[in-house]
């Protein structure tokens, strides 16, 4: 038996151990790629995963010598030494195939009968990411505030991992980490609010002073790390809530929103980003975000809810995508007329057309094909501005 | 300094940082200083000590009143300013509810050592009180001036006949004396003008020689000097409340014995000299007045105040102020820092403050708001109901009811995840209700354990026994306090915290 154990805790270890090493390794690739800003960012995860200030000071001595110049970050000596050194460390690691939470029949209702989110069911694991997505005022917000536990629900049961760690509730919700929409108002300066947050988890002195530089140099913040609230764009504001989120290590991040500040290249950037912190070997958390941006959040979600009137009309996971679908559905812009269209595609199984909101919907009977599809377009010269297969996306369900 | 000290804290004391007590407490030094020294300096006069004005002040009292208030608002303003930056406790940081408690102890002697600002300009004054009275007070000179007013007619209605040994009064203060259930004629209370103005025969004198039948020639209707029966009671000094100075006087006065009233006054005038009285008397001229027209007083000394800057006619002095001055001298000397009144409001104010304050921090603003402005609603409401109702302690005790309604409620909805608006609203209620609950209790108990008399057939019986605790509590009012301010802070400990805790996490409707 003893054996057996040793064996398997061995193994564990050593499964651990070469999954931080791929993530040095995809770490060097970056660099030797040219993908210098995303190489840094995930070299400093890399650090943060070690949880030694020796790795977290020498992470930042390479960032500040070089001062901020990814490229030169990249070619540094000392950078290829600290990611060997690195790789040759073992870490406290957090299985991730543990369910973090899991909700079923959880429905609410407000007391002035207006509104009501309908019963759900779905279950959450470390270091994934569950998208709800939805027109405004279809319960997006109070799906995530009952699962921060500021809301009750009226039946059902949530039920969280944590619940077994956590004596009270109150505790229970300091894993919960919740960013609402409008980013509350923080005041003195960013650092400060930093340093005061890592303070509240017990981190002291030289670690905490570390663990904030590395999180604003994470996420982008290092120029602003001394102004306050009323200097940086409501983009950073945002950013700095993520880093203070961050910080506090949590189970579960709930974020209502948070590409709506955002710019275009920040939004892909930040949700890449948390996906990937999601899922660090030795903090995972699990995250639930809300977001008009369907296609953003398509790509990094396990799984994504669109919610009308409080009906969780689809839910996926979007490695099932190819299993659960059937029809075909594309979306097209395009100059021509309707009578154009329709005769592009008559040959190729088109069922129905949709104008909506600009752009053409057009719906593909069971024997279509997407080959077919693009040998239409090819052989029309139909003018095509943009086309995109909708099939498995909840953008299908925003449709009128 | 300052800043480093911040720098330190945020990065490992975050409590002591967040609650900004360092800056609290340097502002607060500071200004316990300069409020220390200005009270110090604010007076060289030992005449300041008799006569409290601010004559005699260097400083405005009213101004330094206003700066103090105005630097304390400023204060605890920027202190909430950045106090209420921050609420990990709102954000759902890793808090427990020790951390709670240590905030509101923060919170607690940060009010405190703030409010108390102006005190040290008290006790600056105290300090350089017992600096200037140093060596002048000496117990006997209360004898002095006791058997010396007998001579000195500055409060004329003492030698009134009506006041005399054997006026009305007075008998009744000798029946009152071996009987202190009489409350027959000429008691105090049930006395009248033409009862008291007859002349009683002089078995009711016991202690003094009676008076001369009064005659054409040696009568004065209104004033004598052989009337004066009264006594300068310093209590807290010499409890004799009676003394034989009025007998001593009457035989000098009758015996003519000239010297020793000008002995008296002399000394009289030395003391008044210590004690850097005002004064322009003449012991020679009183003591011939003293025999002048058989006893005869014209129209009494004139007795000066303080802000008289002339000094109007011979033989007039600050006399009411001398009589006062070894008495205040003396508290001088036994007052402290801890015993100078005020003490008890001072609680008050930080522990009523600190609850309003902590009430805010611990719940959220909406049952926080209600709370407040619903206090006043309830307030108006007792007011009403207690214009409605025929006993007064019926209000007293409804009061008392809704309190412990308040903490039932409190405990139950939070218990049971109900209602947050409503629970935080009975929660914080609860606490506004106990910051009098104890004195409350306590006079109410006072008020139904006293003697009861009634005066039936000129003797009064006694209806209702004292109990033992009324006179306890009537002597230990301070004690009574101490345990309230005790009981508050036990109650936010042990209860309210842990309630706040688990409210806090609870759920919305």
């Amino acid at each position: 038996m003893i054996i057996q154990n040793n064996t398997s805790a061995n193994f564990l270890l050593f499964a651990h151990m070469s999954e931080f090493r791929e993530k040095i390794d995809e770490v060097s690739n970056y660099f030797k790629n040219g993908d210098y800003s995303l190489g840094k960012r995930r070299m400093i995860d890399c650090a943060l995963d070690t949880a030694q200030t020796s790795f977290f000071k020498r992470c930042l001595d390479i960032i500040e010598q070089h001062n901020d110049n990814d490229s030169a970050i990249a070619s540094a000596q000392e950078t290829a030494q600290f990611l060997a050194d690195m790789a040759a460390i073992s870490i406290n690691n957090k299985s991730t195939s543990d369910t973090l939470m899991e909700i079923k029949n959880v429905s609410k209702a407000y007391a002035n009968g207006n509104f009501k989110i309908s019963p759900l069911s779905f279950q959450l694991r470390y270091g994934e990411v569950v998208g709800l997505v939805g027109e405004n005022g279809n319960g997006k917000t109070t799906l995530l505030r009952l699962l921060s536990r500021d809301l009750k629900e009226d039946e059902g049961t949530l039920s969280f991992k944590a619940e077994k760690e956590t004596n009270s509730l109150y505790e229970l919700r300091t894993r919960l980490v919740y960013i609402p929409q409008r980013v509350p108002k923080w005041y003195g300066s960013l650092m400060d609010n930093l340093h005061f947050t890592l303070s509240m988890y017990d981190i002291h002195n030289e670690e905490n002073v570390l663990r904030a530089e590395l999180i604003i140099a994470r996420l982008g913040l290092r120029p602003f790390k001394n102004l306050g609230w009323n200097r940086i764009s409501s983009g950073y504001r945002t950013r700095f809530e993520l880093a203070k989120a961050l910080l506090r290590q949590p189970e579960l991040m709930l974020l209502d929103e948070p590409l709506s500040n955002l710019d275009i290249i920040s939004q892909q950037t930040i949700l890449q980003d948390l996906k990937h912190m999601s899922g660090s070997i030795s903090r995972p958390f699990g995250i639930v975000l809300s977001s008009q941006q369907l296609y953003e959040v398509e790509k990094i979600s396990d799984m994504v809810i669109f919610l009308r009137q409080g009906v969780a009309q689809y839910q996926f996971k979007t490695t099932e995508q190819s299993e659960t679908t059937q029809s075909l559905i594309y979306e097209l812009e395009t100059d021509a007329t309707r009578e154009e269209v329709v005769n592009t595609f008559n040959n190729c199984g088109l069922e129905s057309i949709n104008f909506n909101g600009g752009v053409y919907v057009l719906h593909f009977n069971n024997s279509s094909s997407g080959k077919a599809i693009f040998a239409s377009i090819s052989s029309s010269d139909l003018p095509v501005r943009y086309i995109r297969n909708i099939t498995n996306s909840s953008r299908r369900f925003f449709i009128q | 300094m300052l800043n480093l000290s911040l720098k330190k804290t945020i990065l490992s004391k975050p409590l002591i940082w967040n609650t900004r007590v360092v800056q609290m407490l340097v502002f607060a030094i500071v200004f316990h200083l300069i409020y220390f020294l200005l009270g110090y300096s604010a007076f060289n006069d030992i005449r300041y000590l008799y006569n409290h004005d601010s004559d005699f002040e260097f400083i405005s009292k009213i101004g330094l009143h206003l700066t103090a208030g105005l630097v304390l608002f400023i204060a605890v303003v920027i202190w909430l300013f950045h106090y209420l930056r921050n609420n990990p406790f709102k954000s759902f940081y890793p808090v427990n509810k020790n951390y709670l408690r240590k905030e509101s102890l923060l919170v607690v002697f940060i009010f405190f050592f703030t409010i108390t600002i102006y005190h040290s300009y008290e006790y600056g004054k105290l300090i350089k009180s017992r600096k200037v009275a140093k060596g002048i007070y000496d117990p006997k000179d209360i004898d002095v001036i006791r058997q010396a007013v007998c001579f000195l007619p500055y409060e004329l209605e003492l030698f009134e006949r009506q006041n005399c040994c054997d006026s009305a009064i007075a008998r009744s203060k000798r029946y009152k004396a071996i009987d202190p259930n009489y409350c027959g004629p000429g008691n105090t209370y049930q006395s009248n003008y033409e009862e008291n103005d007859q002349v009683v025969t002089p078995e009711y004198a016991p202690e003094v020689t009676p008076l001369p039948q009064p005659t054409e020639d040696n009568y004065v209707k209104e004033y004598n000097y052989l009337y004066y029966c009264s006594n300068i009671e310093y209590f807290s000094i010499d409890n004799r409340k009676t003394l034989p100075v009025h007998s001593t006087a009457k035989r000098w006065l009758l015996g003519q014995h000239k010297d020793s009233i000008k002995q008296a006054l002399k000394a009289y005038i030395k003391i008044a000299n210590k004690y850097k009285i005002r004064h322009n008397l003449d012991a020679d001229e009183l003591t011939a007045m003293c025999f002048a027209n058989n006893y005869k007083i014209e129209s009494g000394l004139e007795d000066i105040y303080y802000d008289q800057e002339i000094l109007p006619d011979n033989n007039s002095a600050e006399f009411r102020t001398l009589n006062n001055a070894p008495l205040r001298l003396l508290t001088l000397q036994k007052e402290s820092f801890f015993t100078i009144s005020m003490w008890e409001v001072y609680g008050y104010i930080t522990l009523g403050l600190s609850v309003l304050l902590l009430s805010f921090r611990f719940t959220r603003f909406k049952p926080w708001i209600v709370s407040v402005l619903g206090s006043g609603v309830v307030f108006v409401a007792f007011a009403i109901i207690a214009n409605m109702l025929i006993d007064e302690y019926d209000i007293v005790y409804f009061y008392l009811g809704f309190t412990v309604l308040c903490i039932i409620k409190a405990i139950q909805s939070i218990q049971s995840k109900k209602n947050k608006l409503h629970s935080g609203v009975w929660l914080n209620w609860s606490a506004f209700g106990l910051s009098g609950f104890i004195p409350i209790i306590m006079n109410l108990i006072y008020d139904n354990t006293g003697e009861i008399r009634r005066c039936i057939n000129e003797y009064y019986v006694v209806v209702r026994e004292e109990s033992p605790i009324h006179d306890w509590i009537g002597s230990n009012w301070d004690l009574i306090n101490a345990g309230n301010f005790t009981f508050l802070i036990l109650y936010f400990f042990m209860l309210y915290i842990p309630l706040a805790y688990k409210w806090q996490a609870n759920p919305s409707e």
